[in-house]
């Protein structure tokens, strides 16, 4: 189960990753349908999972923040949300989210990246988010464009998924931008 | 094992106890709320291994010298067990988990120490914070052999900013917008109390 909630939103919260919820994340990301959206081609087992975890789950070292999605009226989570590559002076940093495709809600997508973007601009002080997806991923771009990113610019062939090369497209949010919500 | 009581008010309304490996869970809920973190500054979502890495490294003396020791606020308070109510052994005394106050960079040269707590939100309002930092103070001063104690309050935070001034903490000097906390950068309040001020006797 999660950990307590870190941050709260009308529907969803960010709950701190805890070890017993290593399960429900190796089954997303072993999933076809989330590692194609995100890219991720390797086989994660336990042991992968664990040394994750260990290695970047639960370090408080300022260069990212990983929560679990959970709706606010239910216990167990729906998906993930990730902080990562925070550069200083630069004052950037990049964001991933994957749902559960048995949960797929986009509105839970949409509120759980408001969440941590609005954690990185109001609490981490970040000037800018970037978020990629792959150029054929619409609902991920539909979720970006809801919560006001802008494309910045295309990387040609710059993954190799399902047996194809395939565009990436770079969208970023800037202080200013972000209204809060 | 059981937790050991270290220092009580005089009433056994509010006392402090070391905290311990268990009250992970107690941690890991406080620190991550966002009642209690924003004032903390708290920024980093803490999960079970990073609060007891956390324990870790406030028990006593740390591999880098430093001397620091975590209790747990604890309070007899009546609803506090429930079901265990009518349980002889379960109301005795402050025994209940309320919060959380911790000295550290222990000093004993310059006689100096840093002091910090929070209180669940569940338990505001009924003067655990000051009770608390009472007896943290108490010990200081009575204990260690110190000769001042210190805490940083952000200007947001006016709950800490009068306990500190019903302590009879100074208000010794601000250190401007020292914290960025919700979109802004604000104020960072400096309090210091010296061992000739204290009079701990409304508290303790």
């Amino acid at each position: 189960m999660p950990g307590p909630a870190f941050r709260r939103g009308e529907s969803v919260a960010l709950h701190t990753v805890e070890e017993e919820d290593l399960e429900f994340l190796r089954r997303l990301r072993n999933d076809p349908e989330i590692r194609f959206g995100m890219t991720f081609s390797r086989p994660e087992n336990e042991r992968t999972m664990t040394e994750w975890f260990e290695k970047h789950i639960s370090e408080t070292d300022g260069k990212g923040a990983q929560f679990l999605v959970v709706p606010v009226d239910r216990e167990s989570p729906v998906g993930f949300v990730s902080l990562f590559d925070v550069r200083r002076p630069a004052s950037h940093g990049e964001v991933a989210y994957y749902v559960d495709p048995e949960a797929q809600n986009e509105d839970y997508t949409t509120e759980a990246t408001e969440l941590l973007v609005g954690h990185a601009i109001e609490e981490r002080r970040l000037h800018k988010v970037v978020a990629r997806t792959t150029a054929g991923n619409e609902a991920s771009r539909a979720v970006l464009r809801k919560v006001g990113f802008t494309k910045e610019e295309t990387q040609r062939e710059e993954k190799f998924v399902d047996g194809e090369f395939v565009d990436v497209v770079r969208h970023s949010i800037l202080e200013d931008e972000w209204g809060g919500r | 094992m059981p937790p050991f009581l270290f220092k009580q008010t005089a009433d056994g309304e509010v006392g402090l106890r070391p905290r311990e490996r268990e009250d992970t869970a107690f941690y890991r809920r406080n620190v991550n709320n966002p009642d209690v973190r924003r004032l903390l500054r708290n920024v980093d979502p803490k999960n079970s291994h990073v609060v007891e890495a956390e324990f870790e490294q406030y028990s006593g003396e740390s591999e880098d010298g430093e001397e620091g020791y975590g209790f747990v606020i604890c309070a007899a308070t009546e609803e506090a067990d429930g079901a265990d109510a009518d349980d002889s052994d379960a109301a005795e005394g402050p025994t209940t988990p309320v919060g959380s106050i911790g000295i550290w960079s222990i000093d004993h040269i310059n006689g100096t120490a840093w002091i910090g707590a929070w209180v669940d939100p569940d338990y505001h309002g009924r003067g655990y914070a000051p009770r608390g930092a009472a007896l943290v103070v108490d010990f200081a001063f009575e204990e260690l052999n110190l000769n001042r104690v210190q805490t940083a309050v952000y200007e947001p935070n006016r709950a800490s900013q009068r306990v500190m001034e019903k302590l009879g903490f100074e208000h010794e000097g601000i250190a401007r917008q020292a914290i960025f906390v919700d979109s802004g950068f604000v104020d960072s309040y400096q309090y210091g109390l010296l061992r000739q001020e204290w009079n701990g006797d409304e508290w303790l």
